[in-house]
């Protein structure tokens, strides 16, 4: 497979990333696709632009989430059942702490 | 060649099937993180941080100079039959005084060493996965990412415990860190402004909770937002950065997890856990396997009588 080619695949594949939920200093999609759109892969071997493309494949295929499955005791902590449904509810937008979710939170720590 | 059952745990129970070449093989297989990272060769660029890191001038004591926290400290027989029975008189409660010497000082140790270094002295294998081969710039900044990554790690199973064990462990964890970095700032780089130091921690305080909410949210997502989530923190938003090695830092931190979800709250509340060295695979156990070492741990644990061994840790789950 031709470097340009490679590239092209990497492009494609960063363009298919969802936008980040919030907004942080960096976004690893756009700062990626500036870096790979640029002449710095000239600098790049085929073999490790080739990895480079494997690596991302496999990060956006979840191979890890799905080769170290955790199960309900992580991820629906008995010590605070809420905590990450709240956390993505926030981040989805579904619902937002008010005043008194929040002053609970902080006294009683869930 | 397969090298065989290695322990991850100082209980001697919780055993898992490491690999190293042989997973190479085998596609479908994960390599170990240090054999992943290696296998790029992309030219490394030095990222511009703006600022020239500030190195240790002097070395402070591990965990501390007292002789509570020394490796081999043993109490002595007649101190160890009093303090049994004080225990025993008052009903002390025995989980909550262990979440100091566990998450204050064994946890923290754990989370401590696995970026420490100092100038002119050799690298552990852990440091040397994070400095030589991910090739993260050797900084007290870039030992606090190495340090919170695993705090957060940590974190995530205290989350599992009975809430006002997880609470108290959580607590300790992250006090003793943040004293540690306190006394290493003044003792070690050398600043002896409290103002200064005290913004410093500070700034530090804001990125533990940025690092917790972004590193959660890569949890209960997908791969790629905990790796990005990882890029912006581990490796500084580097934008030359080896995707290989964000993936080999994902895998690392996946298989703690894991062995983490597969440790009963006993083993853990006990300080049974020690991370994995990045040069070793976890591989998922299979039914039969966890039948086992849960057995083994069970009778391990029910096996302790003394009343300092109390605890209503789950020996389940």
């Amino acid at each position: 497979m031709a470097k340009a080619e490679i590239r092209d695949k990497i492009l494609a594949l960063l363009k298919t990333l969802p936008k980040d939920r919030i907004k942080h200093y960096a976004s690893f999609k756009e700062v990626q696709i500036e870096r790979f759109s640029s002449d710095k892969i000239n600098d790049i071997s085929e073999r490790d632009l080739k990895l480079q493309y494997n690596s991302l494949r496999d990060l956006v295929n979840d191979k890890y989430k799905n080769y170290y499955k955790l199960d309900d005791k992580l991820l629906v902590p008995k010590g605070n059942p809420q905590y990450y449904s709240r956390l993505m509810n926030e981040l989805k937008g579904e619902s937002k702490e008010n005043i008194f979710t929040a002053f609970r939170t902080v006294v009683f720590g869930k | 060649m397969i090298r065989q059952i290695r322990t991850l745990s100082s209980s001697n129970l919780l055993r898992f099937e490491t690999r190293s070449i042989l997973s190479k093989l085998n596609q479908k297989d994960v390599e170990s993180p240090s054999s992943l990272a290696s296998e790029s060769t992309l030219p490394h660029i030095e990222q511009d941080l703006k600022v020239s890191p500030r190195q240790a001038k002097a070395k402070a004591a591990f965990l501390s100079d007292n002789k509570l926290e020394k490796k081999d400290y043993q109490l002595s027989g007649f101190s160890s039959k009093i303090g049994q029975m004080v225990i025993n008189v008052f009903h002390l409660d025995m989980d909550k005084a262990r979440s100091g010497s566990v998450a204050g000082s064994k946890y923290f140790g754990e989370c401590k060493r696995q970026g420490l270094y100092y100038p002119n002295e050799p690298l552990s294998d852990t440091a040397k996965f994070f400095y030589q081969t991910l090739k993260l710039p050797m900084s007290f900044s870039q030992w606090f990412q190495i340090t919170t990554l695993h705090y957060w790690m940590l974190s995530v199973r205290m989350r599992a415990m009975p809430f006002k064990h997880g609470r108290n462990y959580q607590q300790k964890l992250i006090d003793r860190i943040f004293k540690d970095m306190e006394l290493r700032m003044n003792e070690e780089l050398g600043i002896n402004s409290n103002s200064v130091i005290e913004k410093f921690l500070k700034d530090y305080h804001t990125q533990v909770i940025g690092c917790v909410f972004s590193y959660d949210e890569g949890l209960m997502t997908d791969d790629i937002t905990l790796a990005s989530a990882l890029w912006r923190n581990v490796f500084n938003g580097d934008p030359n950065v080896d995707i290989r090695h964000v993936e080999s830092l994902l895998g690392y931190v996946r298989s703690q997890l894991y062995v983490l979800n597969k440790m009963t709250d006993r083993e853990f509340g006990f300080g049974d856990f020690e991370f994995v060295s990045p040069d070793q695979t976890v591989r998922p156990l299979t039914k039969a396997q966890e039948e086992e070492m849960k057995k083994n741990v069970r009778m391990k644990y029910e096996s302790m009588k003394l009343p300092s061994q109390r605890s209503e840790l789950s020996l389940d789950e």
